[in-house]
């Protein structure tokens, strides 16, 4: 707090630059009581920052305390964060009832499939989209950047149909059909946001690849790929969120098929079969979220800066 | 180093070029490797997205239950499309969905800012604060929102306790989510912490392109904080702003997780949304949604799937035409 920048007038007063105009000297008087307005303004900025923080934490740390409460008290706690005999019991209660082993493979699974998939085909258009001009890109791209304006939710009933005649409704097809249609979704959005990094690479490097008799093929693989590694990074990190994270897609797929669900799914559907243990169901829920959170404070600065490039560019 | 390059250069050149370069191919098939590496794309495209588009049409137009061939549907014409307009439970779904859209982008915007100026006026910890802020965005909506169930539950739940034995400010506890006049606003308010972070990191990403020195050089020349708000803050948002504001209303009219979870669009229909109320009509996944059928009417779901694409677009596209015009001024 000591070191808030008061000091700004000072150094134009005395500067040894000539300026046009003249800052009088501020008196002792009102350097201090500049002070004072600087470190009461800095007090209000932090009391309305650390309140903002404190609604932000308090209904993860309610839903940590609620988790390791036993099922008399969990109703008598209120607003309380204090836990006095944690029940451990809760975790292994959702551990066993909603299949948590399962549900966490399945869930990794999805989302592994789905950010490699995602990864891979929307870099190899992407690279194709911006190298070439083969007859056909336009309408690609047009293509592309039409559907970008169909909302995914718009064709949840066709894509079920589809897939159904595809024969992928059932068991661990259903699986292949969330990641299918998942990665359809994350397409558009992506091979633009890949497009804007590719186009930032030389001519000049891929006619040289050439030259050294690398393939179309190879100059993506060992050249264009590595260096647009940052913005793939972007990408996994995003699609690993929004698939992690997904409730309508498994919802629709994978609800009759309980053990081919997600975690969310199968928290869910076991909130809707125990619909008053909520210590048990927060123990799911924290159980959940602890991996995105993980990955997210050890990322942070990577999600932020994807989320901030993919609003501006994409 | 000087000599080994262009020997390399001579080796490789004669040897690749010719074969390569001068056979004079179709361009199809000089393309080849090109359309390959695009075909996973635009099969993914056609088969998940063109071909669902005119499905959906398609489909809109029929008496399907959706558990039949659709070829043996019967085939309605407009039917399904005069009886969503007729249908005041849609225009409730409309009416809550632009409601809901409104009211978080009237909320989150002036939130966001506040937060975003504040962390940008070079406060100490602000990153850690930052990181804060926005970790409910990266939380699953579902799973965040079943924890809000009990959260504003009359048995036990938080929200009751600090109003009603801490502040006394209600007389006796009250159902958040179960009751109509409070259910939507306590949804929408969920939606607004859930999401008010990523706005304020938008904001704080375009806050931090502005250079200090500008601020500087506005307070030399006497500006006070409305002036240097006016004519360098404003200015550097603005670009952001509006893709906030298109962002925000793309998702925020295709809103289905917090709806479905906390009130299944209940009670009654008081918080169904355009996407709630297209599930409704379907068999899958519906069970615990407000109202849900007990024959699934997927062509008439088909129309709402229609009806919502429509307003998504027109929001858009009046969303596109007010930036547009603004910048014009």
């Amino acid at each position: 707090m000591a070191t808030t920048p008061v000091q700004a007038p000072r150094p134009r007063s005395q500067s040894t630059v000539r300026t046009s105009y003249v800052v009088p000297t501020p008196s002792a008087a009102a350097v201090a009581r500049l002070r004072a307005l600087r470190l009461g303004w800095g007090g209000v900025r932090y009391g309305l920052l650390a309140l903002y923080m404190a609604l932000c934490l308090y209904p993860f740390l309610w839903m940590v305390a609620t988790s390791l409460r036993s099922s008399r008290s969990v109703f008598s706690s209120g607003l309380s964060l204090w836990v006095d005999a944690p029940q451990w019991q809760n975790y292994q209660d959702i551990w066993d009832a909603a299949n948590i082993p399962r549900a966490a493979t399945n869930t990794v699974i999805i989302t592994a499939v789905c950010m490699a998939a995602t990864i891979l085909t929307t870099s190899m258009s992407a690279y194709a989209l911006t190298r070439s001009d083969f007859p056909g890109r336009k309408f690609v791209m047009v293509a592309l950047l039409t559907t970008f304006l169909v909302p995914g939710e718009m064709l949840i009933i066709p894509t079920f149909y589809v897939n159904r005649s595809l024969n992928l409704i059932g068991d661990w097809k259903s699986v292949v059909a969330v990641i299918l249609v998942m990665t359809a979704g994350a397409q558009v959005f992506n091979i633009y946001l890949l497009i804007s990094h590719f186009q930032t690479l030389p001519a000049e490097l891929f006619d040289a690849a050439a030259v050294d008799g690398e393939s179309y093929f190879g100059a993506y693989r060992r050249i264009a790929f590595p260096l647009i590694r940052p913005a793939l990074a972007t990408i996994s990190l995003l699609t690993f969120m929004g698939v992690w994270n997904a409730y309508l897609v498994p919802l629709v797929y994978l609800s009759q098929v309980p053990d081919y669900q997600t975690l969310t799914i199968a928290l869910i559907q076991y909130s809707k079969q125990f619909q008053t243990l909520y210590h048990v169901m927060a123990a799911g829920a924290v159980v959940t979220l602890v991996p995105v959170v993980l990955v997210f404070v050890f990322l942070q600065r990577y999600f932020i800066r994807g989320l901030t490039e993919g609003a501006t560019k994409g | 180093m000087d000599t080994a390059l262009p020997t390399s250069a001579q080796q490789t050149l004669p040897a690749v070029s010719p074969s390569r370069r001068p056979r004079r191919t179709t361009p199809l098939r000089s393309h080849l490797p090109a359309y390959l590496m695009v075909a996973p794309t635009v099969i993914l495209f056609l088969v998940f997205m063109v071909f669902p588009i005119a499905f959906v049409l398609y489909t809109s137009f029929l008496d399907w239950n959706g558990i039949g061939s659709v070829f043996d549907a019967s085939f309605t014409g407009v039917d399904n499309y005069t009886r969503l307009v007729q249908d005041p439970t849609w225009w409730t779904a409309v009416r809550n969905t632009v409601l809901y859209a409104v009211i978080k982008l009237v909320a989150e915007l002036p939130l966001a800012l506040v937060v975003a100026l504040t962390l940008n006026s070079g406060l100490r910890g602000s990153t850690l604060f930052r990181t804060i802020g926005f970790l409910p965005v990266i939380t699953s909506i579902a799973v965040v929102s079943l924890a809000f169930t009990f959260f504003f539950s009359p048995l036990g739940g938080a929200f009751n306790d600090l109003l009603f034995n801490r502040l006394g400010v209600i007389d006796e506890p009250i159902a958040f989510l179960g009751e109509r006049d409070y259910a939507f606003w306590t949804v929408t308010g969920v939606a607004v912490w859930h999401d008010l972070g990523i706005n304020m990191v938008f904001f704080l990403a375009a806050l931090q392109t502005v250079p200090r020195d500008l601020y500087d050089a506005a307070m030399v020349d006497g500006a006070g904080w409305w002036e240097k708000f006016r004519s360098i803050t404003v200015p550097a948002i603005r670009p952001i702003t509006a893709v906030i504001v298109t962002l925000s209303l793309a998702g925020s009219l295709k809103v289905f997780d917090y709806f479905a979870v906390m009130t299944g669009g209940g009670p009654g229909f008081s918080t169904t949304t355009m996407v709630l109320y297209m599930f409704r009509y379907t068999s899958f996944g519906g069970g615990g949604l407000s109202g849900a059928a007990t024959i699934p009417e997927v062509g008439y779901g088909s129309t709402i799937a229609i009806g919502l694409g429509l307003i998504i677009f027109a929001a858009v596209l009046i969303q596109q035409a007010i930036s547009r015009w603004q910048e014009g001024r």
